[in-house]
C-alpha cells in the first residue's frame, strides 16, 4: 500500500483528506507543522507528499526544498489558499511540484489527482 | 459578606486597632525634673549619660581645689565628669558652701554638654527601645505601693482603642495602603480566575474540535445529500451524542467548523454542510444570535445565516440594515444581497449612515458576482438623500455597464454637486456615451480643480467642436503645466490637426515639452 504524507495545520482539512485517502486504500501519515513534516520526510519515506503552504515553523516552500534535496523522486502536491501570493505558487512549480490545488477545493478531486500521480 | 471578605476585614481591623498599643508606649517617661532625677537616683548609672559641675570664669578657686576643677577654653571652670548618681552626691557633699552655691549642674550625653530636657529625652529613648530597664526601687515595702503607683504616669483610656482614628494622617496612609493591597490582590485573583477559565475553555474547544472532525468526515463522505437531510435522530446520536449536542460550547465549535469547512470546500460538500447545519437544528443558535443585544453576537449570527443560506431569516436580517453599528449593517446588507432572489438595492435608499469605500467595494464585489444571474434593481439609489449612496449608484452603473441608466444620471448631473458630477463624468466617459457635451463643457470651466480635470479627460473622448473651442480657450488662459498637459492630450484626441496647429503657434518651452512627450510612443501613456 502506498504511503502518503499529509502536512496540514488545519485539523478539519487534514481529517477530511485523510479520511478520503484512507477510503481509497492509502496509508496516510498526518503532521500539523513544518518541523514535523521535515522529520516525517526523513524518517517515513512517503510515496507522495501533500503539503499546505502557510504553516507554523516552516512553510510549504521550505518543505518542498527539503523534499527535493532528500527525496528528489517523491511527487508533491501543494494544497494552498487562493489568496496566496503568485510568487509562492511559481516558486513551488519551479521546484518541480507535481500538482497544485487551491482552497476551496473538492476532496474527491484531490483523491483523483493522487490516484493519477501514484498510478 | 463572603468568608474571604470577612477575613480581609478582620486583618484590616487588627492592623488598625492592634497597633495602638505601641502608640501608648511612646509617651514621655518623666513628667518633670524631680521624677527624672528620682529615676536617675534609683538607676544609679545610665550608659552614655554623665554629669559635671561648672563654675563661672571669674570665680576665685582656692588653690587646694584646682586638682578636681579644670579650666575650659573660655575660662570657665568645670569638674571632672561623674558617671553615677552616688558619685555625684559624694562630690557635691564634698564642696564647701561657697563652691556649692556657685556651682552649676550639667548633663553630658556622650561627653557633650546637654540640657536636662535633652537628657530626659535621651533616657526616655533608651527606655523605649529597651536599651535600659528601670531598676527596681530600693527600700520599697508594702506600705510604699501607693507611692510606687504614682510613679507610673496615667495613660488616658480613650487613646488605647482609637489611636489610628484620632491620628488622621496615619489612618489615611493605612487605609490607602490597605485599599491598594486589596485592589491588587483582587485583580491578581480575578486574573488567575479568568485565565484558568479561559484555558479550560480553550482546552475544551480543542477537545471538541478533535471530537467533531471524525464524524464530520464520515457524514460528508459516507452519506448523500438526501440522506443527510433525512438523517434520523438515532443516527445523529451515533455521530454526535445527545449530551454533546445539548452543550452550548460544543454546538458553537460545531457551527464554527461547519462554516470553516464550507469556506474551504467546493462542490456538493457545501450543500451537504448546509443540510447538516439545518438537520442538527443549529440555525436556532443563529436566530437567537441575530436577536441578541450584543453587536458581536449579531454579526456572528448574520455571518452564519449568510454562509448557511438561511433564507427564512431574511426578515430578521432586514431589521439590521440601518443599524448604527458599521459591522452589523455591512453584514446585514451583504447577507441580504447574497440570499435575495433579485439584487434589489432599494434598502440602501434610506440608509442614514454614509457608505464607506470599504462597504462600497464589498457590495460591489457581491453584486458583480450575482448580477449575471440575478435581476439588479438599482434606480432607487439615485433618489437617496444620502450622497454616498448616490455616488455608489453612479460607480455601480459604470462597474456593471448599465448604459440604460446613463440618461437617468445625465439628467441628475445638472443639479448634482461637484463630487457627484465627477463620478457621473467618469461613468459617461467609461461607457462612451456621447451627447453630454453641455455637461462636459460647463464642467471644464469649473473652479473645482478635480471636476475640471475630469471634464477635460472626458472631453478628449466624448467632446465635439464646442469642446475643442473651449479647450483652445482654456489653453490660452492656463499657464499650469499639469492642466495644460491634460488639455493638449484631449485636444490631440479630439482633433489632431488642431493640436498640431496649436503647437506650431505656441513656442513656449512647456508646450514643446508636452508636445514631444505626447508624440513619443513610449511616453504618451505615462
Amino acid at each position: 500500500m502506498k504511503k502518503i504524507l499529509l502536512i496540514e495545520d488545519d485539523l478539519l482539512i487534514s481529517s477530511l483528506v485523510e479520511f478520503r485517502l484512507n477510503k481509497d486504500g492509502y496509508i496516510t501519515l498526518t503532521v500539523k507543522d513544518g518541523n514535523e513534516g521535515i522529520h516525517a520526510i526523513n524518517t517515513e519515506n512517503p510515496d507522495l507528499i501533500i503539503t499546505d503552504v502557510m504553516m507554523p515553523f516552516k512553510n510549504g516552500i521550505e518543505i518542498i526544498h527539503h523534499a527535493r534535496k532528500e527525496k528528489p523522486n517523491t511527487p508533491i502536491i501543494v494544497l494552498s489558499s487562493l489568496g496566496e501570493e503568485e510568487s509562492i505558487v511559481l516558486e513551488a512549480f519551479n521546484l518541480g511540484v507535481s500538482d497544485f490545488i487551491s482552497k476551496p477545493f473538492n476532496p474527491n478531486e484531490l483523491a483523483m489527482r493522487v490516484k493519477r500521480i501514484l498510478r | 459578606m463572603s468568608f474571604v471578605g470577612k477575613r480581609i476585614l478582620g486583618v484590616l481591623l487588627i492592623l488598625i486597632f492592634g497597633s495602638t498599643t505601641a502608640f501608648c508606649q511612646e509617651k514621655t517617661y518623666f513628667s518633670d525634673s524631680t521624677s527624672f532625677f528620682e529615676f536617675l537616683s534609683n538607676q544609679e548609672q545610665v550608659p552614655g549619660l554623665k554629669f559635671r559641675f561648672t563654675l563661672p570664669a571669674n570665680f576665685q578657686l582656692p588653690a587646694k581645689d584646682t586638682a578636681i576643677w579644670n579650666r575650659a577654653d573660655l575660662g570657665m571652670w568645670y569638674s571632672n565628669s561623674i558617671d553615677s548618681i552616688s558619685q555625684l552626691k559624694k562630690f557635691r557633699s564634698g564642696l564647701d558652701s561657697i563652691l556649692a552655691s556657685s556651682a552649676n549642674f550639667q548633663y553630658l550625653i556622650y561627653d557633650e554638654p546637654s540640657t536636662e530636657a535633652a537628657a530626659s529625652e535621651f533616657v526616655s529613648a533608651l527606655l523605649r527601645n529597651n536599651d535600659i530597664f528601670p531598676a527596681e526601687k530600693k527600700n520599697i515595702n508594702s506600705q510604699d505601693l501607693v507611692l510606687l503607683a504614682q510613679d507610673s504616669p496615667f495613660q488616658p483610656g480613650f487613646n488605647v482603642g482609637f489611636g489610628y482614628f484620632s491620628d488622621f494622617k496615619i489612618f489615611m496612609i493605612a487605609l490607602i495602603i490597605t485599599v491598594f493591597f486589596l485592589i491588587a490582590g483582587g485583580m491578581i485573583f480575578f486574573m488567575i480566575l479568568f485565565k484558568s477559565r479561559r484555558n479550560r475553555r480553550e482546552q475544551l474547544r480543542s477537545d471538541f474540535e478533535k471530537e467533531i472532525s471524525s464524524p464530520l468526515s464520515q457524514i460528508l463522505f459516507n452519506l448523500s445529500l438526501e440522506e443527510i437531510k433525512n438523517l434520523p435522530n438515532e443516527e445523529i446520536e451515533i455521530y454526535f451524542p445527545a449530551h454533546r449536542l445539548s452543550n452550548k460550547l460544543f454546538k458553537e465549535v460545531l457551527i464554527e467548523n461547519i462554516i470553516s469547512l464550507n469556506k474551504k470546500m467546493k462542490g456538493d460538500f457545501k450543500d451537504k454542510l448546509k443540510a447538516l447545519f439545518k438537520r442538527l437544528g443549529l440555525y436556532k443558535i443563529s436566530e437567537s444570535k441575530v436577536n441578541s443585544k450584543k453587536w458581536d453576537a449579531i454579526v456572528s449570527g448574520l455571518i452564519q445565516i449568510n454562509e448557511m443560506d438561511l433564507e427564512e431569516f431574511l426578515p430578521l436580517v432586514k431589521k439590521h440594515l440601518n443599524s448604527p453599528n458599521f459591522h452589523i449593517r455591512t453584514n446585514a446588507a451583504a447577507t441580504l444581497l447574497n440570499l435575495s432572489r433579485e439584487v434589489d438595492l432599494s434598502f440602501l435608499k434610506n440608509q442614514k449612515y454614509p457608505l464607506s469605500n470599504w462597504q462600497q467595494m464589498n457590495y460591489l464585489r457581491i453584486i458583480k458576482y450575482l448580477y449575471p444571474t440575478r435581476k439588479l434593481l438599482m434606480v432607487s439609489l439615485f433618489d437617496s438623500e444620502n450622497i454616498t449612496v448616490r455616488l455608489f449608484g453612479y460607480k455601480l452603473v459604470r462597474m456593471v455597464g448599465r448604459v440604460d441608466l446613463v440618461e437617468k444620471i445625465g439628467g441628475i448631473a445638472t443639479k448634482a454637486s461637484d463630487e457627484e458630477k465627477i463620478e457621473i463624468l467618469k461613468t459617461i466617459q467609461v461607457l462612451g456615451v456621447p451627447s453630454y457635451t453641455t455637461l462636459i463643457n460647463s464642467s471644464m470651466q469649473s473652479t473645482n480643480d478635480k471636476l475640471s480635470r475630469q471634464a477635460i479627460k472626458a472631453a478628449g473622448s466624448l467632446g465635439d467642436k464646442s469642446s475643442e473651442k473651449m479647450i483652445l480657450e482654456l489653453l490660452a488662459q492656463n499657464r499650469r503645466f499639469e492642466i495644460k498637459m491634460l488639455l493638449m492630450e484631449s485636444l490631440k484626441k479630439l482633433n489632431y490637426e488642431s493640436f498640431k496647429t496649436y503647437v506650431l503657434n505656441e513656442e513656449d518651452q512647456d508646450t514643446q515639452a508636452i508636445y514631444h512627450h505626447l508624440e513619443d510612443p513610449l511616453l504618451s501613456y505615462v
